[in-house]
Order: structure tokens, then C-alpha cells, then sequence
């Protein structure tokens, strides 16, 4: 080869390598928070609850529950590596203490706040990979991922593996998204040992949006779960087996009214229970099979400028079963070992609903829109003061009844049989922020229900069981 | 036959050339494609305000696309900052996420 070509054949060489050089820089982001509470309460961390430590439950026990007094801490931890801005791959962890001093040297989730500690206690929460096309409009999610349903996740609210495509119209304000997931694969722990996915919990998902205008929005989504002889097990550990189909469909809207935000809901779902499906609210499981499935759901929530605060107000319906004939009224919504894969918080309850600081420790008297069966009628009312630039103060009330009752609801002890009214209760409750910095809030809140007749001498030795309390003072570092 | 090769390689030396899209000073590059992003990555709630600042800037620094681009990282900021505190999650009482 002559010096000149091989000059060539060198520059040729150098050029191909500079146009097949990567314009890549991995961007590694580092995000994640800590929250440490103490909480004084008759009703968390206390006997007055289901196995799970999920549901109040005080039949049958001592009507003036001891108080319980813990420490309780949580840290998540979010580690993201961005080739580019369409490229990323997700991870998020979580360790907790349930509460100090409850063990050390051992290997599960929420132990080691004990002295000494020196425990494996880190959990995995998401883990997906996140693509986006910007020619397609379109964004895929691959893995084990973070999900919320378009009905305020009083359907499901959850951590899931499975394939999320999420598409923006480009002539329409129109966005769908269609997902499919796998909750669970117990194949050969109900049945003989058959293959992977014959025994399995699935769901598919629709969800679609379409902006009508800059006031307005609706979507209109749908769920298919199909469990067939899936062991979803109890809070104690013992089998218990779903196997049912579910169809969810409903309507969602958001909407400026004058000085008024509203938006809600309205929902159906049908389906079937197999010849094998349980209930999970009692140990052992209680048959709920060969039934058909019938439940709906609708809710409003409201708020306005008031002042220099904001008032709110949600109202939320799920139908529930007497537990009788060929069809179910019950609202299915999935769990797992007794917990409850949704939730719905934008009542701002402590005791009555979910408390948007429940942790590890994390009870109510509605536990879940299922509400064993019952279903319920739930009203709030709530009013959010900026005090100053670093105070924050907010005041909640809320009212809940059961839809109707079944074999589950509490009995009165002296009489024998449920009491006449369906009311659970009314709660108030008052929470105080003081914004340290941008990151750092401490925050002190706390709640007391006033009892319905629903829980009329449903105690130990007929009595009524003293209304619940509890009091949150937290520090909660977020970065 | 020199001709082609060297029409052939000038072709390949601008293909590698590297394309830069129209900056402006009033552009935040580091947010928008993280070029020229200082060692250290912002907290949460910082990214938060800078992208809410930049999108404010609208039409005047930036284009259509890259309004989108903002647009969808703060919408992806502020996911990650809800699911961060997102309640409930473990045993003992659980559920949620």
C-alpha cells in the first residue's frame, strides 16, 4: 500500500470511529427521603386490630385499650440512571423500623430498630426501565413499577410488574395509556404443580384522557383482573385462595366551576367468584365462591379559595353485600397477606380512613373501599391555612357509614345481633406544619373519632369500646 | 478513484461533526439535555422550581419541543416527589405502595 493510501485509509478509519463514538453521559440522580414519628395512640399499634394490624377490630376485646407510645421510622431511597432524557432506568428502596427496639440481628423487612440492630431489612420497590419516543409520542415502562388507578385508588393503588404504554395524541388532547400486569403467580402451591402463569392474578389495563378544554378533563377507564386459584394468604400465614374474574369500568372528570375545582368519579364492576374463592377478613378464609359479581362505586370531591385557605370536601359511595344470593354487591379491590393494594387519602383522615402518614403502623375503621363487604358512605370536610411563609395548619372532619351489613359486620354482645344503625363514626382531626427548609418539615397531627352505634356494645362483656386518638409529632427530610 | 475516497471522507468527517442546536444564554442547558450541569445534582424540590422558572420563560427562549421536554420532566419531578411520600407500604398494617 502506498504512504498516501494508507494516510487515507487512517483518516478514513479515525473518521468512522468519531461518527460511531457515543454522545452518551450517564447521568446518575440520587433522590429519596426520611420520616421519624412518634405516635401515642389507643387505636395504632394496639390490640384493637385485625391480624393483619390493618382493620379495627374490637370485638370481643377489652373496651379501654392500653396506649400504645412508639417511635417509628422510614427511609426510600430512589437511585435513577439516565443515559438520556428518553432512556432511564428506575430503582426505589425502602427500609423500615416498624418501631425502635423490635429486634436485631435477624433478616426481615421492617426489623433491626433494636440495639445493636445489624439486620437486612432493605426492601426493592420499583425496579423498570422507562423509554420514551419522542417521533411516536410514546413512553413504555418495563418492570416492577409503581401503578394508580383513575378512580383516586379506591381500586388499587400499587407496586406491580408488567409493560405500561402510554401514548400522547398529536391532533387530539387525547392521552391512552393500555398496561398489562402479573400481581401473582402461585402456580402449584393451590394445585398440583402445573406451569408457571396457569395459576396466576393478572390485570389489564385501559386508561384514556381527553382534555375538552382548559377547564376541563375526562377519562374514561377499564380493569380486567382474572385470579384463578391464586393463594393470596392470610395475615397469619395460612393459604387462602382467590379465583375470580372483575371487570372494572368507569367515567373520571376534573372541571373548574366558577371559583370551585370539582372532580370525582363514577364506576361499575362486574365479574365472578370461582367455585374456590375466599374472603380474607377472618382466619380460616370463608367461602365466597360461584357468585356473580355486581358492585359500582361514585365520588365528587370539591375545593375553593376561601380566605387565604383552601376549603375541601370529597364524598365517596362503594355499594357492599349482605352476603347473601347468587350475586355479590361487594366492591372487589386486591389484596395480599390481609393488606390492601389501594387507598384512598383525599379525605385527610387519621383514624377513620388511612392517615397519609401511616407507615409500617398504618390502621383505620375504613380500611379500603371494600370495607369487609360493607362497602360505605363516606363524607369530609377540611380547611388548609398558610399561617406564615414556614406555617401550614389544617382541620378535618369526617362522617362514614357502612353500605350494608354481612356476616361480617360487628355484633352487639348483649344482644346478640348487629345494631340497628349502620354509622361508624365521625372523626376530627388537626395537623401543624413548620417548614424547616425546603426539604426538611416537621409536622405534629392528631385525631379522635367519635364512635357510631355500629360499634354499640361490641366489646369484651358487652361494652362499647372507648373512642380511638392518636397523635403524630414527625420530622420528614425529603431530597 | 483518490476523488471518491476523499468525497467519501469528507462526507464521514461531517456526519461526525457534532450538531449543536441554537443555545441561548437564557436557556438552562443542564435542564433541558444535562449538558453543562455543575458535580452536584439538585434536590427535589429545587429541580422543581427551576423547571417551573424555565417553563415560565415560554416561547420567548425556548421552542415548542423543548417546552414539551420541560414540561414533561416536571411532571415526572413532581411524580417522583409524590410516590417518595407516598403513604402506607409495609406489614404490620400495610398496604398502598
Amino acid at each position: 500500500m502506498k504512504p498516501s493510501s494508507k494516510l487515507l485509509v487512517l483518516a478514513l478509519a479515525g473518521a468512522l470511529t468519531a461518527t460511531a463514538a457515543p454522545a452518551l453521559a450517564l447521568e446518575n440522580e440520587f433522590h429519596g427521603m426520611f420520616q421519624l414519628q412518634f405516635d401515642d395512640s389507643n387505636f395504632n399499634g394496639t390490640g384493637n386490630l385485625d391480624a393483619a394490624g390493618a382493620r379495627y377490630t374490637p370485638d370481643g376485646k377489652p373496651s379501654d385499650a392500653h396506649n400504645a407510645n412508639f417511635f417509628e421510622q422510614r427511609a426510600r431511597l430512589a437511585y435513577i440512571a439516565k443515559a438520556n432524557q428518553d432512556v432511564k432506568l428506575i430503582t426505589k428502596f425502602e427500609l423500615d423500623y416498624s418501631y425502635w427496639g423490635n429486634s436485631s440481628y435477624t433478616t426481615h423487612r421492617n426489623q433491626g430498630g433494636a440495639l445493636g440492630a445489624d439486620t437486612v431489612n432493605i426492601e426493592t420497590k420499583n425496579i423498570y426501565l422507562d423509554l420514551n419516543n419522542a417521533s411516536l409520542a410514546t413512553n413504555a415502562k418495563v418492570g416492577m413499577q409503581g401503578v394508580d388507578d383513575a378512580f383516586k385508588g379506591i381500586f388499587f393503588s400499587a407496586d406491580m410488574a408488567g409493560l405500561l404504554l402510554t401514548h400522547d395524541c398529536k391532533h387530539l388532547p387525547v392521552t391512552a395509556s393500555v398496561g398489562l400486569f402479573r400481581w401473582n403467580d402461585t402456580t402449584g402451591k393451590v394445585n398440583p404443580f402445573t406451569s408457571l402463569g396457569h395459576d396466576a392474578r393478572d390485570m389489564a389495563l385501559f386508561d384514556g384522557k381527553y382534555k375538552i378544554n382548559d377547564n376541563t378533563k375526562v377519562g374514561l377507564a377499564y380493569y380486567f383482573v382474572n385470579a384463578t386459584h391464586v393463594d393470596i394468604m392470610d395475615g397469619n400465614g395460612n393459604q387462602l385462595i382467590e379465583d375470580l374474574t372483575a371487570h372494572t369500568t368507569g367515567l373520571n372528570f376534573q372541571t373548574n366551576v366558577g371559583p370551585v375545582t370539582l372532580d370525582g368519579f363514577a364506576l361499575y364492576q362486574f365479574g365472578h367468584n370461582g367455585s374456590l374463592n375466599q374472603d380474607f377478613f377472618t382466619t380460616p378464609g370463608v367461602n365466597n365462591a360461584s357468585r356473580h359479581r355486581s358492585a359500582w362505586a361514585a365520588n365528587v370531591g370539591a375545593r375553593t379559595k376561601v380566605g387565604t385557605g383552601t376549603l375541601r370536601s370529597e364524598f365517596l359511595y362503594v355499594s357492599g353485600d349482605n352476603g347473601n344470593g347468587h350475586t355479590t354487591n361487594a366492591f372487589y379491590t386486591p389484596a395480599n397477606f390481609g393488606y390492601s393494594e389501594s387507598g384512598f387519602w383525599n379525605n385527610e383522615m387519621v383514624i377513620l380512613g388511612r392517615d397519609k402518614n401511616g407507615l409500617t403502623n398504618d390502621s383505620a375503621i375504613v380500611f379500603d373501599a371494600n370495607n369487609k363487604n360493607q362497602g360505605v358512605y363516606f363524607g369530609s370536610v377540611g380547611y388548609d391555612h398558610p399561617c406564615t411563609d414556614k406555617i401550614t395548619a389544617s382541620v378535618n372532619a369526617g362522617f362514614a357509614a357502612i353500605a350494608k351489613g354481612n356476616q361480617y359486620t360487628s355484633v352487639n354482645a348483649k344482644t346478640g345481633s348487629v345494631n340497628a344503625t349502620s354509622y361508624l363514626g365521625t372523626e376530627l382531626n388537626a395537623e401543624a406544619n413548620y417548614k424547616f427548609n425546603d426539604s426538611v418539615t416537621f409536622s405534629a397531627r392528631g385525631g379522635y373519632v367519635f364512635l357510631g352505634g355500629y360499634y354499640n356494645s361490641v366489646a369484651q362483656n358487652g361494652e362499647t369500646p372507648d373512642n380511638p386518638w392518636d397523635v403524630k409529632m414527625l420530622v420528614n427530610y425529603t431530597f | 478513484m483518490k476523488k471518491l475516497v476523499v468525497m467519501i471522507l469528507a462526507g464521514l468527517m461531517l456526519a461526525a461533526a457534532p450538531v449543536h442546536a441554537q443555545s441561548s444564554p437564557d436557556k438552562d442547558e443542564c435542564l433541558l439535555a444535562a449538558k453543562g450541569c455543575a458535580g452536584e445534582v439538585d434536590s427535589i424540590q429545587k429541580q422543581v422550581k427551576k423547571l417551573q422558572k424555565e417553563i415560565k420563560k415560554g416561547n420567548k427562549v425556548y421552542t415548542k419541543d423543548e417546552l414539551q421536554t420541560l414540561k414533561r420532566k416536571l411532571d415526572e419531578v413532581s411524580a417522583l416527589l409524590n410516590d417518595l411520600n407516598k403513604p402506607g407500604g409495609a406489614g404490620g398494617g400495610g398496604g398502598g405502595r
